[in-house]
Formats: structure tokens, sequence, C-alpha cells
């Protein structure tokens, strides 16, 4: 099968300095169709997406700035003071110093960061982040976990924590040991971003939204203890209303459960770091 | 539903599709993970432009050329910000294909973008030289001269690792 792959001898292609045409286009079809990928989602669930996409975009065409706006603040804040530096957030634990690792030093009876998968939530540093966990079938392992590597990017395996079986590039990663021994991942939910504090679809990981994940990434360190607690809601949170109220569209937000408020205090924390000097 | 395409039709259209474009946008990309995603991504915006989509009267390239460019232009964002945070470059985590396809795929990852759309659109794709200029935007010549340049490279680059896998084969050692 190599043979047919690589050119035969370099004699060979010397002539022309070339491959084969005829040769390049058919180790090029095979190369694709040994990789073709099965759909993962059902063309329903596209058609969904690019719905809920349109009716966002239309809903909320004026707060899109003002969302635009403070993903940057985000973003800036973060690169620029290490993301310690959010001065109108509940101030539970601050640090002067953009390097706190050590002081922050794992006691296992004080978690720096508590997962609520009832209440897809997670709590850092006064700070609520909204979540998803593991859907019914594949529930997030709970208790004390340990983080024991944390990865810019990184491939999750499918079998135990990705995304319909399939192994999932994500950012963000941060590896936890469980207490039974197994493994379990806090990433960025990039291929699902309106699941946080909204419904539960992974395969076991712990997922936030983008910028939350990188917040999150820059406090936790290898040693650092989480704490999960609670099992994922049986029911989703009406999960259209809530997408809108992920646009920041104030009048659908009162008709949301609790996850619309965490998002605002998270905003606010950040747009008051960015603005502030 | 405007656009003339029913919801069963776009399904069945999805379902044959999909399996084919990750295959080709995999040789384009050198990433299962990314070549799912993108072209997952260009579904969804089939879906939400659905005239423009249809109006092409091909909704495969059309799918495929988006899915391209936004594994062109995610890649030059990954990589940005990756300079911005760290300054090693992110280890490879490229699921794998045995080792005789692993040469191809990692021949082609060597090629400039430019010369390496060429090649997937013109060998894989098996468009017509004159399609992929209108598809790149590039002149006719210049394409030819992408094409001729990204195959003489390839043959360099296995010639290579062909060489290499020998060796190690023992049969020279």
């Amino acid at each position: 099968m190599s043979d047919e792959l690589t050119p035969r001898r370099p004699e060979d292609a010397s002539g022309s300095g070339q491959l084969d045409r005829s040769e390049l286009a058919l180790a090029l079809h095979e190369l694709a169709q040994d990789h073709e990928t099965p759909v993962p989602v059902p063309g329903a669930e596209i058609r969904r997406r690019a719905v809920r996409r349109r009716r966002r975009r239309q809903g909320s065409l004026a707060a899109a700035g003002a969302t635009a706006a403070g993903a940057l603040a985000l973003v800036l804040t973060v690169i620029l003071t290490g993301g310690e530096d959010a001065r109108s957030t509940p101030p539970a634990a601050t640090y002067g110093a953009p390097t706190p690792p050590v002081t922050r030093a794992p006691s296992p009876v004080a978690p720096a960061v508590t997962v609520d998968l009832t209440r897809r939530e997670l709590t850092v540093e006064g700070r609520i982040l909204p979540i998803s966990s593991g859907a019914l079938k594949t529930p997030t392992p709970t208790g004390l976990m340990t983080v024991t590597a944390k990865y810019p990017a990184a491939t999750v395996p499918g079998d135990s924590a990705g995304f319909n079986g399939y192994d999932m590039k994500a950012t963000w990663v941060m590896r936890l040991r469980t207490p039974d021994d197994r493994t379990n991942y806090v990433l960025a939910l990039t291929w699902d971003e309106k699941a946080p504090g909204n419904y539960d679809s992974t395969g076991g990981v712990i997922g936030l939204r983008s910028p939350d994940a990188m917040l999150l990434y820059k406090v936790l360190k290898p040693g650092s203890v989480v704490e999960v607690v609670g099992a994922a809601p049986a029911t989703e949170l009406a999960p259209t209303g809530k997408a809108k109220a992920t646009a920041a569209e104030p009048s659908t937000a009162t008709d949301a459960a609790s996850p619309a408020e965490p998002r605002t205090a998270a905003t606010r924390g950040v747009s008051g770091g960015g603005t502030g000097p | 539903m405007a656009g003339g395409m029913t919801e069963e039709e776009f399904d069945t259209f999805y379902a044959a599709a999909f399996p084919r474009l990750t295959g080709q946008l995999y040789a384009f990309t050198g990433d299962h993970g990314e070549a799912q995603d993108v072209v997952q991504e260009a579904f969804v915006r089939a879906w939400d432009r659905r005239r423009e989509f249809l109006a092409e009267g091909a909704p495969e390239a059309w799918i495929r050329t988006v899915a391209m460019r936004l594994a062109v232009s995610r890649w030059r964002r990954a990589r940005r910000w990756l300079e911005l945070v760290r300054r090693n470059p992110p280890p490879e985590h490229t699921p794998g294909p045995g080792p005789e396809r692993a040469a191809l795929v990692g021949a082609l990852r060597e090629l400039p973008e430019a010369q390496r759309m060429a090649v997937v659109l013109h060998h894989l794709c098996d468009m017509s030289v004159e399609q992929v200029a209108s598809e790149t935007g590039a002149p006719v010549g210049t394409v030819k001269a992408r094409l001729s340049r990204g195959r003489a490279a390839l043959a360099r680059l296995l010639d290579e690792a062909d060489e290499l896998g020998e060796r190690e084969d023992g049969r020279v050692r």
C-alpha cells in the first residue's frame, strides 16, 4: 500500500521533478477516503443551530456591540493583567501579584474552585461562571479533584470525555484526577458555546464558554483542588429562552432561571476590569 | 420555508456529503478534529443562508469553499493567538494515519497554503485549473505554477520520507 503513495524511485520522478499526476490523485483520494468521518450530529441538529444563530442575531443586534466590547475587554484584561485584576468583582480572594500559585498550593479542605452541577455554575474567586457537564448517560464524576495538568490546547479523548464519542481538539484544557482515580477535564466548550448554563451536553467533561475557561486556566495550577458537587438536572432549562439570555437581551433574560444572573456578574466584573486603569 | 430545499433534502444531502467533505478537508488541514469542525460549521452556515447556498447551484462546492476558508482563517488566528500566549509552538496532536499516509499528510502540511489548496482542489476534488482559479481568485497561470511547484515539492518531500523509511526498515543499513 505504501508503494502507491510514495514515488517509486528517485529516478522515476526525476524526469519531470514532479509526482506523476494520476498517482498523486490516487494517493490523495485514498487519503481522503481513509479519513472520511461519519456525521457526528444529525442534520436536524445542524438546522437547529442555524436557526438558533439567526434568532440570536436578530434578537440582539443592539446588544451585539456591547457584548463584543465586553469580550474584547475580557481578552485584553486577561492578556494584560494575567486575569487576576478584575476590580469590580466581589473580591473573595484577591491576588496583587501575577504569580500567586505558591500561596494557593492545595489544601484539600479549601478547594480553589467549586462546581455545582445542579445549578450549572462554577465558582472561582467570587465569580460565578456558567458550565455544562455530562449528559444524563455520561454523568460527570463528583467529589474533590486535583488538577494534574493543563494545556492551552489538547485533544480530549472521545471515550472518556469528548463529544459524541469523538476525540475533540479543545482549548484551555485542565486535566483532573477524580477521587476514584479516573480522569476528567475542564475545558472551553468551543463546539457548543450555548451549552454552559443552559444544558448538559458533554461526555463527562466540565465545559465553560471560552473567555471563562481562559480565566479559569489562569487561576488553576497543577495541584489545585476542584470540588464537584450535585448532579446534572434531569430536564433542560428552557434552552431557547436561555439562548437569548446568553445574547444579553435583558427583556428575555428575566424569564430565564438562575444562569442569567451569574452571567451578568461575570460581564460586569470584566468590563470593569477592562476600563479601569 | 424559503429557499426551495426541504429539511429532508438538506438532511439527506448533509448525511451524504459530510463524510466525503471531512475526508477532503482532512487532506487539506491534516487534522481530524479541525476537518470535522469546519465542515460542520459550513453546514450550519449553509442552512442559515439557504438562498445564497442554493443560488450557486453547486451545494457541495459551496460547503467545501466555506469549510476551507474557515480552516485557513482559524489556523491563522490560532497561530497568532499561540504566539501571543506562549513562546514555544504547541505540541501536535494529530491522531494517527498509518505511516505511509502520514508521509503524504506531512508532506502536504509542508506546502504553502496556496499550493496546498490548489493541489487538493485540482487533484482531490477534481476541479479543472480554471475552476481552481475562479475558486481561489488567482489567475490561471498562477494556479498552474502553484500546482507544478506543489507537485515538485511533494515529490521531493516524499522522496526524503521514502529514503528515511527504507533505512529504518533495515534495507539500507
